[in-house]
């Protein structure tokens, strides 16, 4: 009887299966009436629905199970009456977006990074390209990808079209890394849904000035005088500058145009400001017509053009004739992290000096690639009493463009130079001059037009050739090598402190000289690239035009650089030479150099200039400096276990004065198991190679090991340190007693040394939310050290220690959250003792000691997607 | 019951500390929030909260909560550093650095307490009605000072002290606020849920600013034959504050998970009372505290550990407090996640400019969690670190203490005024700690 029983039930179970199967309840689908129709409290019903909606969707029904009020008993209730279709929560946009978000990192990880480039990378990769449409620039834009890789793409394109990202992996000649680096920032359909993307960003951050930048800011109009009030620092109360602030708004849609629209208020720390929307008036305008950008951008698809007006970006070629940033990244060789994105975008960077503001039109196809643009814009510069009626006015000349930081008002900088003045000339017993130099906001109304074209005859060639003119509506006028003492030093004193190298400021350009008088500056260039199999060899030619014969090749300033770079699966190997001429005085051009431009200069020397903010047109350059030189780098992964992750050599010469240097650095990665990486890495620097002798002679030496240990759910753990060694000319401050009567120095040479001690932190809580943080213990006599702190740069000199956290929190699909706090205390030399560099100036009265600092900022960055 | 029986003893303890910033020595420190949670979350209380007393910023809150009847308390210590320095020229009238010459860090409370009771109406509608108490405003500082001479410590000699400078506030001006929240929901409706709230503050207080300069025995041995000699001096300023304070708000529910909420307290009338001495009779005047709008948004998302994530934004009207005064507004922005094992996780950030001049902000971050204890009392807890910088003026000029006697004129000129103002740090951290009971 019972077996009868039993088979009648399983039978009845069996046959009854299918129509348990279609009632059961997908609990990821169901509404909450549905769910509270389960055989369970209501209470239950809600905790359910909850936990779908707040928390996740169900991978299987047992995860009901971490429900609290769910238990087994529960479960085995209902758990014939509810099934589970896996339905995931993804969002394409957002996962790229952490995409990039890794990609800046390892961008800003790698030394020469700067903000403004982080900002263009994220605007362009934001929105994938479809592989199966894009030119030949438009896949070289994307990042580390190199031009022998591109070649191999388009090439397999000619003969079928890619279905996905295996069908791309397969291109004869592609590199594995090639593959990799484009994954994630290609689509392979021309699916086109018309959809409207939002992001808006906050950011916040109370970063201190840089110590150099306080110092500048610090220097005394009034040098006999200990009143804080007559340094602008002390003037405008920098001590309780406010913080950076920038919002940012962009929004674009995707379909067979693509529109893109945006606009972005920056203020610097320090900038006055009224942003107060809900008390609209003139404060709110003019601070908005200061310190915003804005772009509208349409790309019309089918003919191939896209129109761009309001802030862009221009790039060509290796950034001699147009790259327009207002940031200098050393050694830029166009490839790997240091890539130039070539061709016109909206720009909604921080960028301000160098903003194009205007139009421009870009077609391009495989064939053809052709823009032209124009910008009107006012720009900040360094002005100079040049009709010598000891007044700066209207009428006066421009020294050179400058960046400023902070950017004072025109107010602020009159009333500054109306008040120091009277007391400068009342000096006594050594008066000094009225301030006949100085910055002066939007001074200078600059007209921009320009071009590029360019033929792509075969995959991977293309010739092309660029120019553009500046019309302004002053002059630039910079003093002969013979004035130039008088032309910046306050004082006459100190005229002997020039030197050869300050022949950079004297071969600026002047728009007025004893042969002609002009209002424009022009540039002009070609530029090409060829890629054969694994070797792309490519660079470019420019000329600032002076003789006013622009048909004729050679005759004016000029510079070149061209690269040839082989691409193996294992091993790449660059190799660049530059040679700029010292008068090629090109304000946008940005190309591949070790040094920003008047780097050496008297400009770095504040405190002998008329007006301490010149030295801002130094501090701040985004300028190459002119130079001549051989760069070799190269790659070379030996095995799975060891590989040269990056090593360079480069040797050039200044052209100012014919300093030549060699730079080496080389980086070793052992990584035993995948999970423990040990580096070592090895830099070292001579300048002044070419004469031991010379008193500018120095040898710099650096050794950093490296133990990174990768844990689980992707935590990390890692130890550094680092120990440098500084050969150089003796330095009282440094070698002697700073006691009185002890200036004697006996040594050729004198060798400082420091080092440092890091521990870094990664803890991932969930996918979601991750903490970084770390701890840095340095020492350095004279030596400055470098450090990455999550994606800033930070300069440490003399000792100290830092600490700092950094917390990431993607909220949800649509909004991330960062915030960053950290800690700094330090001890810094004295800032006034190497302005003398002698002990001895003031008997008894000279012995000045290091000073502590302590610090701290947060950032805290909101950005939002819909 | 013993836990909870300590952690109330240990918050009765902390009542009785004292001090505070002395920045806001005249209108009084603003309170942002009164619970540990939103303290965490960076003082967020427009949208999002879960807290009675949030009622004082935003009554409608009263409709997000859940129970029907429940208490809270809270207890709030805050450490106050202020540092004050002048900058250090070299030989060379180089700056130097900034010297501190005076460093005062004290503790000093505050405590706020509310409680509600609400009744279902109908499946969709809920009234909730609640009583709470907190200070506004809070007059409590406290400043020391020594004011030593030049003597020469050459011979291991102290310079000697002259006098002892203290400058002491103390006084909060309380609100006694009832508020009333009707919420209504409709899943149907666009509006999936909406919830109005009305409360009316009955505010009270009174503060009380000493300043005295106390010269050391030395000091008056000094003098003692001097026609001119320096005498202690006392001053002391007293003022009690009455008056009326209404606030209203609204938080529409517009999914599952976006709330907006917003808020308006109007401009509240005191009748101030004062008196500069206890000879003088007792004055009265009005003044004005500002009119705040606020807008907050509250987001709801789907995330591994449950989370909520607010921001708010206020205006506030200073310039009716004082014409002189900016009006401001001040951002707060919170996150709330649950771990996996149910306890929460909070963070917040706060910026907030200074009615007295825009330019000086406070900057503060924070965090907190919270802790379940037996018969349904929830503690919660929060800190949150603060910073602001701002230059002030000599709050006891050296001037005046320049007496013949008391200084070695061998050498140096009598001590003067500075003419420049002083570098003022005030850095914050607050202890918060709130514990509740709902049924």
């Amino acid at each position: 009887m019972r077996i009868i029983i039993l088979s009648f039930l399983i039978s009845i179970t069996v046959l009854s299966y299918p129509v348990f199967a279609d009632e059961q309840l997908d609990i990821n689908q169901a509404s909450l009436g549905e769910i509270k129709s389960l055989p369970i409290s209501e209470k239950q019903a809600e905790d359910i629905y909850y936990y779908r909606t707040y928390q996740k969707y169900f991978d299987s029904i047992y995860e009901l199970r971490k429900i609290k009020s769910i238990d087994q008993i529960t479960l085995n209730k209902i758990k014939s009456l509810i099934m589970v279709h896996k339905f995931t929560d993804f969002d394409e946009v957002a996962q790229r977006r952490d995409q990039i978000n890794y990609l800046l990192r390892r961008l800003a990880s790698n030394e020469g990074s700067q903000e403004g480039i982080s900002d263009l990378w994220e605007d362009l990769l934001i929105s994938p390209t479809n592989i199966n449409t894009a030119t030949f620039h438009e896949l070289l834009n994307m990042p580390v990808v190199t031009p022998p890789d591109v070649r191999a793409i388009l090439k397999q394109r000619k003969l079928s079209k890619f279905s996905d990202y295996r069908s791309m992996r397969r291109s004869p000649e592609l590199t594995h890394y090639g593959a990799t680096n484009l994954k994630n920032y290609v689509t392979y359909d021309s699916k086109i849904d018309n959809r409207w993307f939002f992001n808006y960003r906050f950011k916040l951050n109370t970063m201190p000035y840089s110590e150099e930048t306080e110092e500048l800011l610090r220097e005394s109009y009034v040098p006999d005088s200990t009143n804080s009030k007559f340094s602008m620092w002390g003037r405008y109360n920098l001590d309780n500058a406010a913080p950076e602030v920038s919002h940012k708004f962009r929004a674009r849609m995707e379909g067979w145009i693509n529109l893109e629209f945006g606009a972005i208020s920056f203020l610097s720390k320090g900038e006055n400001r009224d942003l107060n929307f809900l008390e609209f008036d003139d404060d709110f305008a003019a601070t908005i017509k200061d310190n915003a950008k804005s772009s509208f951008a349409i790309n019309v698809k089918p003919i191939k053009t896209k129109l761009t007006f309001g802030n862009y970006r221009a790039t060509y070629g290796q950034g001699l004739v147009m790259e327009n940033t207002d940031y200098f990244d050393r050694r830029r060789t166009g490839f790997g992290y240091g890539k130039r994105v070539l061709g016109i975008f909206s720009d909604l960077s921080p960028t301000e000096e160098f903003a194009l503001k205007g139009g421009a039109v870009e077609f391009n196809n495989d064939f053809l690639n052709a823009s032209f643009f124009y910008s009107e814009d006012k720009k900040d510069a360094i002005v100079w009493d040049s009709n010598e009626n000891n007044e700066i006015d209207d009428e006066d000349d421009i020294f050179y463009y400058v960046i400023s930081k902070p950017r004072f008002t025109n107010e602020e900088l009159e009333s500054s130079e109306e008040y120091f003045n009277p007391l400068r000339v009342n000096l006594q017993p050594y008066p000094l001059p009225k301030i006949l130099m100085a910055p002066r906001r939007d001074v200078l109304k600059e007209i921009l037009r320009g071009g590029h074209l360019e033929v792509s005859p075969i995959i991977g060639t293309h010739f092309g050739i660029t120019a553009y003119e500046s019309i302004y509506d002053k002059h630039f006028n910079i003093a002969s090598p013979d004035s130039l003492e008088n032309y910046l030093f306050a004082d006459d004193y100190d005229y002997d402190k020039i030197k050869m190298n300050d022949s950079e400021i004297s071969s600026l350009y002047s728009t007025k000289t004893d042969e002609y008088e002009r209002n424009y500056r022009r540039v002009y260039g070609f530029d090409w690239q060829t890629t054969i199999k694994d070797f792309s060899f490519q660079g470019e030619f420019a000329e600032l035009e002076i003789d006013g014969k622009p048909g004729k090749l050679g005759d004016d300033p000029k510079a070149i650089v061209a690269s040839g770079y082989f691409n193996f699966e294992n091993l790449n190997f660059l190799m660049l030479y530059r040679n700029y001429d010292l008068e090629f005085d090109n304000p946008y051009a940005r190309p591949f150099a070790e040094h920003e431009r008047f780097d050496g200069t008297i400009l770095e020397k504040a405190y002998y200039l008329k007006n301490p903010l010149v030295s801002e047109v130094y501090y701040n350059s985004p300028w190459s400096q002119a130079e001549e030189g051989i760069y070799i780098e190269s790659r070379y992964k030996f095995h799975r276990q060891l590989t040269l992750t990056k090593a360079y050599l480069d040797m050039w010469k200044r052209k100012s004065d014919g300093r030549r240097s060699v730079r080496f650095q080389g980086e070793l990665d052992y990584r035993p198991i995948y999970q423990i990486s040990i580096r070592l890495k090895q830099k070292l620097q001579t300048n002044r190679c070419e004469d031991t002798s010379a008193r500018s002679v120095s040898k710099t030496s650096e050794t950093t090991l490296k133990f990174t240990s990768y844990l689980t759910n992707r935590d990390k753990f890692s130890l550094e340190y680092r120990f440098n060694k500084v050969w150089m000319a003796p330095y009282t401050s440094l070698s002697n007693s700073a006691e009185p009567g002890d200036a004697i120095i006996p040594t050729g040479n004198v060798l400082n040394h420091g080092d440092y001690i890091a521990v870094n932190y990664t803890h991932n809580f969930t996918d979601d939310f991750k903490v970084e943080g770390s701890f840095l213990f340095w020492n350095g006599h004279g030596i400055s050290h470098w450090d990455w702190e999550d994606m800033e740069i930070d300069f440490m000199g003399s000792e100290g220690m830092k600490y700092w956290f950094t917390i990431y929190d993607r909220i949800s699909n649509h909004l991330a959250i960062s915030f960053k706090y950290k800690v700094k205390h330090f001890k810094d030399e004295e800032l006034y003792l190497r302005k003398y560099n002698d002990p001895d100036e003031v008997e008894g009265q000279n012995y000045v000691p290091q000073t502590k600092h302590n610090e701290s900022y947060v950032r805290l960055q909101i950005d939002w997607n819909f | 019951m013993k836990k909870i029986s300590l952690v109330i003893i240990l918050m009765i303890i902390s009542f009785n500390l004292n001090a505070a910033s002395l920045f806001d020595r005249d209108v009084g420190e603003e309170m942002r929030c009164f619970s540990a949670r939103s303290l965490a979350m960076g003082s967020v209380e427009i949208a999002s909260s879960e807290e009675i007393t949030a009622a004082l910023n935003n009554p409608a809150i009263l409709g997000l909560l859940h129970n029907k009847f429940g208490f809270q308390l809270t207890a709030n210590v805050t450490k106050n550093d202020e540092n004050r320095e002048y900058p250090l020229y070299d030989s060379f009238d180089g700056y130097l650095d900034d010297a501190v010459y005076v460093s005062n860090a004290h503790f000093f409370d505050k405590y706020s307490g509310g409680i509600y009771f609400s009744e279902q109406l109908s499946n969709s509608e809920k009234l909730t009605l609640a009583f709470n108490f907190a200070p506004l405003y809070n007059f409590d500082f406290k400043y020391e000072e020594e004011m030593r001479n030049n003597e020469n410590t050459d011979n291991d000699n102290e310079q000697k002290k002259i006098a002892n400078n203290s400058f002491i506030g103390s006084g909060k001006i309380y609100a006694y606020s009832p508020s009333i929240a009707l919420s209504l929901k409709n899943s149907n409706s666009p509006i999936s849920s909406l919830s109005l709230g009305f409360g009316v503050s009955f505010l009270e207080g009174e503060s009380e600013m000493d300043s005295t300069i106390i010269f050391t025995e030395w000091a008056k041995e000094q003098m003692l034959n001097d026609s001119d000699s320096l005498r202690d001096t006392t001053y002391t300023m007293k003022n009690k504050y009455s008056g009326i304070r209404y606030q209203g708000g609204l938080i529409v529910g517009l999914n599952e998970r976006i709330n907006l909420g917003f808020s308006y307290i109007h401009k509240s009338e005191l009748t101030k009372e004062y008196r500069t001495n206890s000879d003088t009779v007792w004055a009265d005047t009005t003044i004005y505290y500002p009119t705040k709008f606020g807008i907050g948004f509250e987001y709801h998302p789907r995330n591994e550990w449950d989370t909520k994530f607010s921001i708010d934004a206020e205006l506030i009207r200073w310039s009716e407090y004082d014409s002189l005064y900016d009006d401001v507004l001040e951002f707060s922005a919170g996150i709330e996640h649950i771990m996996h094992n149910g306890i929460p996780i909070r963070l917040g950030f706060r910026y907030q400019p200074s009615g007295q001049n825009k330019e000086i902000t406070l900057i503060a971050f924070s965090t907190g969690t919270s802790i379940k204890l037996p018969h349904n009392f929830v503690l919660d807890i929060g800190t949150e670190i603060g910073k602001r910088n701002y230059s002030e003026m000599d709050l006891f000029p050296d001037g005046y203490y320049a007496h013949e006697s008391l200084w070695d004129t061998t050498h140096n000129d009598l001590p003067e005024d500075r003419d420049e103002p002083d570098k003022v740090s005030d850095f914050m951290i607050n202890a918060i700690a709130t514990i509740s009971w709902k049924f």
